[in-house]
């Protein structure tokens, strides 16, 4: 399936934590930017938030305004309850930016997907952006429309990489956040197989870091079915000590995977083009892409 | 988080798990103090430190009588634990036994969910061992019998004296919201009985706010720990590397930082901490930034500092300006300061630092601001 067919058309999108501080200002940056927000969900009596209908149930929302993808700005302690309400909705679309989500919490989510249709993205991410929509808060500025896909664990640093290849004249067509959890939806296998199946792109972006296997599982999926587009990769964490969680919770080293050198190792023994900074990547796709 | 293991102890004696005959010394107490079964015979003396090997790093000590007792604490205080000073000691009666296993549930990022793990070799050996049984585990289902002897069959390990144990494990994993939880040794005794000798018990902090009831056990730690403190007070996430680094962070953004220190890494730097601040968390008060900067000034060798943050929700006009008013004061004097500023707000930033007077760095691309930093220590 290719990555277009992960947004349903025309998208009509709920929020569910509309009426909080970050569902507030996220409502009012993502319509700015063109994002159509059909409607909000929260608990609260508010009438609307910025002129979107809120409901109290994402059922009523569907319902009412024929939702078919959400982007869940709650809590942590309430973000499997609010995914899993998603799910039950049967949205093709599921976006979760929400850090600090319980593992065992996850757990349910990670379950409940088994016998869902959905995409799921996140949680902890910045979302998802595209030319026509943005679900979360990638900092569209950073980049602009072009034919890459460029898929990150951690959104701070593909703010750099995006800037970085925006200044070498090159942009994006999809970027997309998995999220620096270790239970999470899409994985990058999940995206770097649909990017290759997506007509008109022109290369993948892999912005990885330690810890976990999701680096690894997409190499694997290049190695058996190589893409006919050039893939580059940007991985953190080289002098990461084992055993410390550096921030992500999914960014820690432990004696039996996810460490910097097998990452790098299963990346190229896939074809991948391994480069050490944002600048170094923006320059090589820069020759590999324009020529020049 | 590692919790003590006298606190997992605890946890598992209140699932119906043995546990040796031991009792709790607080730092300030001596063997004196002791039931009288406790201060005779063949004794372990246990550190509590939230370390995993405290045996190899002096930690744990088997002694005979009172005086070897106080006198192992005496040395594990002066000498401390793996750096640390103990919260106190685990006294504990030795445990006879005909076989010591390895059982735990441990987080497999790999899989994405936890998994049995089972060693005949348990006490040290577990590292080395070439048989070790490790199943899959979904929390959504009892941990069925099958799965535990599957697990003790690749680990060529009698299922008997874990077909009752490994269940417990499982309960106590689930609600004690755990990702890791090992029990080396499990202590086999002539009977089939099983004791536990050791618990490790790594918790999820994402869901410390379900359990109140370790509230205390937390403060404890993080008395050891000045991430988890940083942590618990203010709401992100610093860690020490190099204590004798030259190179303070104030950063945003894991993977950003991790980026920035592999950066300085490969210049041959070497960076005091790790920080991923969360700018979008600031909401004009400057307590996170200033809590690194008392950090720094306090570190023994940093001398140049980078402040970068890549301001997508953030506009960093807003940090520009709770640099000025609080941050920079505690800086200037003592080291160089590089700030890069970028994305949402940059241009207005740099221009409130140049109009602010202050002797700083300012850093548009990544690169200039790695060089200017490394100028700084120079």
């Amino acid at each position: 399936m290719p990555l277009s067919d992960w947004l349903p058309q025309p998208l009509r999108v709920a929020v569910q934590g509309a009426t909080g501080f970050q569902g507030r200002r996220h409502i009012a940056l993502m319509k700015a930017y063109g994002t159509n927000i059909v409607a909000g969900v929260s608990p609260r009596a508010v009438a609307d938030v910025d002129g979107v209908p809120i409901f109290t149930t994402l059922r009523a929302a569907r319902e009412a305004t024929g939702v078919n993808a959400s982007i869940v700005f709650l809590p942590a302690p309430l973000l499997a309850e609010g995914i899993i309400e998603a799910l039950d909705q049967e949205l093709p679309l599921v976006v979760a930016v929400t850090e600090g989500a319980p593992l065992h919490d996850m757990f349910a989510v990670r379950r409940r997907l088994e016998t869902s249709k959905a995409r799921l993205i996140g949680p902890n991410t910045p979302g998802l952006l595209t030319p026509q929509a943005k679900l979360g808060f990638f900092p569209h500025e950073a980049t602009m429309p072009g034919d890459l896909v460029l898929v990150t664990r951690s959104g701070t640093l593909s703010y750099e990489v995006a800037s970085a290849l925006r200044e070498k004249g090159l942009g994006l067509r999809y970027w997309i956040g998995i999220g620096g959890d270790p239970v999470k939806g899409t994985t990058f296998e999940d995206v770097v197989v649909a990017a290759r199946d997506e007509p008109g792109i022109t290369g993948i972006v892999i912005v990885g870091e330690i810890g976990g296997t999701g680096e690894e599982d997409a190499a694997a999926a290049l190695r058996a079915h190589p893409p006919s587009i050039p893939v580059f990769a940007l991985i953190a964490g080289a002098s990461a000590p084992p055993g410390i969680k550096m921030g992500h919770a999914g960014a820690m080293v432990n004696a039996r995977a996810g460490d910097y050198a097998g990452k790098v190792e299963a990346l190229r023994a896939a074809g991948v083009n391994v480069l050490a900074s944002p600048t170094a990547l923006a320059r090589t796709a820069k020759e590999a892409l324009l020529g020049v | 988080m590692q919790l003590l293991e006298a606190t997992g102890k605890a946890i598992l004696a209140r699932a119906g798990l043995q546990i040796p005959d031991a009792q709790r010394l607080e730092p300030q107490q001596r063997a004196a103090e002791l039931r009288p079964a406790l201060r005779e015979g063949d004794i372990w003396v246990k550190a509590q430190v939230p370390l995993t090997g405290r045996a190899a790093l002096g930690g744990v000590r088997r002694v005979c009588g009172a005086h070897a007792i106080d006198a192992a604490i005496a040395q594990m205080e002066r000498d401390r634990v793996g750096g640390l000073q103990p919260l106190g000691y685990l006294i504990e009666a030795h445990v006879a036994s005909q076989a010591e296993l390895f059982i735990g549930i441990v987080f497999d990022q790999s899989e994405r969910l936890p998994a049995l793990v089972v060693s005949a070799a348990g006490g040290g050996g577990v590292e080395q061992s070439e048989r070790v049984g490790r199943v899959a585990w979904d929390p959504a289902y009892p941990l069925y019998p099958y799965k535990i002897r599957d697990a003790c069959e690749l680990a060529g390990v009698s299922p008997d004296a874990l077909l009752p144990i490994a269940p417990v494990l499982a309960d106590v994993f689930r609600a004690e919201d755990a990702m890791l939880l090992e029990v080396n040794p499990l202590l086999v005794r002539a009977d089939g009985s099983c004791i536990v000798g050791d618990v490790h018990l790594v918790v999820d902090d994402n869901a410390e706010f379900r359990h109140s009831e370790r509230d205390d056990d937390i403060a404890r730690l993080a008395t050891l720990d000045d991430g988890m403190l940083v942590r618990l007070k203010y709401g992100f996430d610093y860690t020490v590397l190099d204590p004798y680094g030259q190179i303070g962070f104030i950063t945003t953004g894991a993977g950003a930082t991790m980026m920035l220190l592999d950066a300085f890494a490969e210049k041959g730097a070497s960076v005091f901490n790790f920080a991923d601040v969360r700018t979008g968390g600031l909401r004009g008060d400057p307590a996170r930034l200033l809590a690194i900067a008392d950090r720094l000034v306090q570190a023994p060798r940093v001398r140049s500092v980078l402040v970068n943050v890549f301001g997508g929700v953030t506009d960093v006009a807003e940090v520009a300006q709770l640099l000025i008013d609080d941050v920079l004061p505690r800086l200037i004097p003592r080291m160089t300061v590089t700030i890069r500023l970028v994305g949402r707000g940059g241009k207005e930033a740099r221009a409130l630092l140049n109009q602010s007077l202050f002797p700083v760095n300012l850093a548009v691309g990544l690169d200039e601001a790695i060089e200017m930093v490394l100028a700084g220590c120079r």
